[in-house]
């Protein structure tokens, strides 16, 4: 207990009294609620999963509706500035979409799954700027996502991920990066004039690791799948600049603007893997018979490139501290 | 809201200051935990390369079956060297790197010495065991006694119900009834570990390893249908009405299951003088346990306890495995219930208002704090 200051009699019932003093109502309080709510919500769902083929398409459509009406008509009266209207908010959001697939259903569209997307992310629109609610936010940033990925895949219908194979999914790659390279560089510009609610940190962790999940992706898949001629190294090369592009872009925006060292760990993570990728990609280009040799170089750059990464890491974390301490 | 300053009320300034002092985390030397994340995955990628090296450079002849033995005693020279290497450095780099190590090494210890047939698992399991227990004291290592206790305990499980994955063979010497008193007993004593480890107050430092290897090796067998036959079996007979008379060894598992929940909610509660001051409130509770027995609801029990556990240990972890297996369990028992969808909808509703009620209930009887 801290380091020998409390006797271990006096932690032993410090920690008896820590653990009375937990917040046992409340806890039980809020598991009962909301299991209840989802039991009964569920039987709901089975209520009406039970009884959807006697039900007419009117009904079918007024029910999607109403599910809409009600989540919305209870957001405006607990106000949407409290977190249960909020949540409301956000579940009248989710129920869109469902309204939009019940129609779908009733007059058998034949619309592409990327405009019914798009159609709920413009419905919701309004919503998510008046709502002020960095959640509802990143799931209408979600919806474009979706609707973007849901296009690509109709103009190339067997993603296989390899870039060669099939350059235009390269271009889906790229567009989904810029879309949320944008929402981030959105995020930040209004975080900066002091806009409040969508200054949460995760929200910029969340738009960061998706956007070094696909952009790490796509390099990889890039640097393994370049088979050494003109055709394929030009995109290998234009990619992992590209990349270093974005790294240098992380570092300006978390180290010099607003410093993130959860934002830098998700880039750096990111870096790590792809210039091990790239490492053993040329390592591993030419090789007859075992890889002995190989293999033991690998585990060296290996350590050396996340030694690295940690160091950086590290001293950056040590100079944010230190500016903490100055502006304090 | 427990607070430092409201603990210490009675403290001096000058010790509180110190106590203060102590526990505040020095952010130059601090390492965050997503930095210590991309140490872990550096390491283990790191030793990868280097294992399928040393691999690459004694061969694969050795994985022949005259060669096995050579590859033993290459794993327990390497197990003896890594273990003395993990003594000597303390950073978390090269502790993954020797964790990396020595599990590969314990790998190739098991594959050199112990041919892969289902007559020789009795010996894998006492051989891990006992690596294992020496480990346990040897290795100075939060994740590799945890690791190693889970992957021996993991192996006494299948060991007993080797049957129902091989199927039966020449060698088991097992009957059906001595193989579910066995797992009666491996139940009670896992469960009976969980709260020598986690309850005594100040727990040791020691013990904490032993106590996660045992709660995540109860929720692994407690989800695998064949391990733990009554948790499955008891539900879905629900349906057909059919009365099912189960042996008693089938029948003990969900009286232990109560049991430790009953134990474990003593413990939060206070101990002993909690039990004896509110006598009435806990006859109340062991009818809502016999109520929950003679539903046939033990496995939602059981995620219950573990649930009650991480609350009262506020431990992340623990109470994150009760969440999920609380979801997966009574997910599972209206599943098994074996209605259709409008019997299904009315339970539902039914226990979902019950719940309401008992909150609005026991709302009145705490005091305000909820609020």
């Amino acid at each position: 207990m801290a380091a020998g200051v409390v006797p271990v009699e006096e932690g032993a019932a410090l920690e008896q009294r820590v653990r009375r003093e937990l917040p046992w109502a409340a806890w039980l309080n809020r598991g009962l609620l909301v299991l209840g709510v989802v039991l009964i919500l569920s039987g709901i769902g089975y209520f009406f999963a039970h009884n959807w083929s006697h039900l007419t398409d009117n009904d079918k459509l007024a029910l999607a509706a109403g599910a809409v009406l009600v989540a919305l008509i209870g957001a405006s009266r607990l106000g949407f500035d409290t977190f249960p209207g909020k949540v409301l908010l956000l579940a009248a959001s989710a129920l869109v979409g469902v309204f939009i697939a019940v129609y779908g259903i009733v007059y058998e569209s034949t619309a592409e799954t990327w405009t019914a997307f798009t159609f709920w992310a413009l419905l919701i629109f309004p919503w998510v700027a008046l709502g002020r609610f960095s959640a509802l936010w990143i799931f209408w940033v979600g919806v474009l996502n979706v609707a973007l990925f849901f296009y690509w895949q109709s103009i190339v219908p067997n993603w296989d991920f390899d870039p060669n194979s099939l350059p235009s999914e390269r271009w889906g790659v790229v567009t989904l990066i810029l879309l949320n390279v944008a929402a981030l560089t959105g995020r930040e510009v209004t975080a900066r004039r002091r806009i409040a609610w969508l200054d949460h940190g995760w929200s910029a962790l969340v738009l960061v690791a998706f956007v070094y999940f696909l952009s790490t992706a796509q390099v990889i898949a890039e640097i393994i799948n370049s088979d050494g001629t003109d055709h394929s190294l030009w995109p290998t090369f234009l990619g992992t600049l590209i990349y270093a592009g974005l790294a240098a872009l992380t570092y300006w925006l978390f180290v010099r603007v607003r410093p993130s060292l959860p934002a830098l760990a998700i880039a750096i993570l990111g870096i790590c893997i792809t210039l091990t990728a790239l490492v053993g990609r040329v390592l591993f280009a030419d090789v007859h018979g075992e890889p002995t040799g190989q293999l033991l170089l690998m585990g060296i750059v290996t350590l050396g490139i996340f030694g690295a990464g940690v160091w950086f890491l590290r001293m950056t974390g040590r100079d944010f501290a230190a500016r903490r301490k100055a502006a304090s | 809201m427990t607070t430092l300053r409201n603990l210490f009320a009675d403290a001096a300034p000058e010790r509180l200051s110190a106590i203060e002092q102590a526990l505040t985390v020095d952010e130059t030397t601090h390492t965050p935990w997503y930095i210590q994340v991309l140490i872990v995955i550096g390491a283990w990628l790191a030793s990868f390369f280097l294992l399928f090296f040393v691999f690459c450079l004694v061969g694969q002849s050795l994985l022949q079956d005259e060669h096995r033995d050579m590859l033993g005693v290459i794993g327990a020279v390497l197990l003896v060297a890594t273990v003395a290497l993990r003594r000597q450095v303390s950073g978390l780099f090269p502790a993954q790197c020797c964790l990396a190590l020595s599990l590969a090494a314990q790998g190739m210890l098991l594959f050199g010495f112990i041919p892969d047939n289902a007559e020789t698992f009795g010996w894998v399991t006492l051989l891990m065991s006992v690596i294992a227990a020496a480990l346990y004291f040897l290795y100075p290592d939060f994740l590799h006694r945890t690791v190693t206790t889970l992957f021996a305990i993991q192996l006494s499980y299948w060991w007993i119900c080797q049957d129902s994955i091989f199927g039966p063979s020449e060698f088991t010497l097992l009957t059906p009834g001595l193989r579910f008193l066995l797992l009666d007993l491996h139940f009670l004593a896992t469960l009976a570990g969980i709260l020598w480890c986690f309850l005594p107050s100040g727990w040791h430092e020691l013990r904490r390893p032993l106590g996660y290897a045992l709660v995540a090796s109860l929720a692994i067998a407690s989800v695998h249908p064949f391990v733990f036959g009554w948790f499955m079996d008891e539900s879905s007979h629900l349906a057909a009405g059919a009365k099912v008379v189960y042996p008693w060894y089938i029948q003990i598992g969900p009286v232990i299951t109560a049991a430790a929940f009953f134990i474990v909610t003593v413990w939060a509660a206070g101990g002993k003088p909690a039990l004896v001051r509110y006598r009435p409130q806990w006859s109340v509770f062991v009818a809502f346990l016999g109520l929950f027995l003679f539903l046939q609801m033990s496995s939602v029990l059981l995620a219950l306890t573990i649930l009650l556990l991480g609350f009262a240990l506020q431990n992340r972890p623990i109470l994150g495995l009760g969440l999920v297996l609380f979801v997966f369990f009574l997910g599972h028992y209206y599943y098994a219930l074996g209605l259709d969808l409008m019997e299904k909808a009315c339970v539902l509703v039914l226990s979902g208002g019950l719940l309401l009620i008992l909150r609005s209930r026991l709302a009145q009887l705490m005091p305000k704090e909820a609020a």
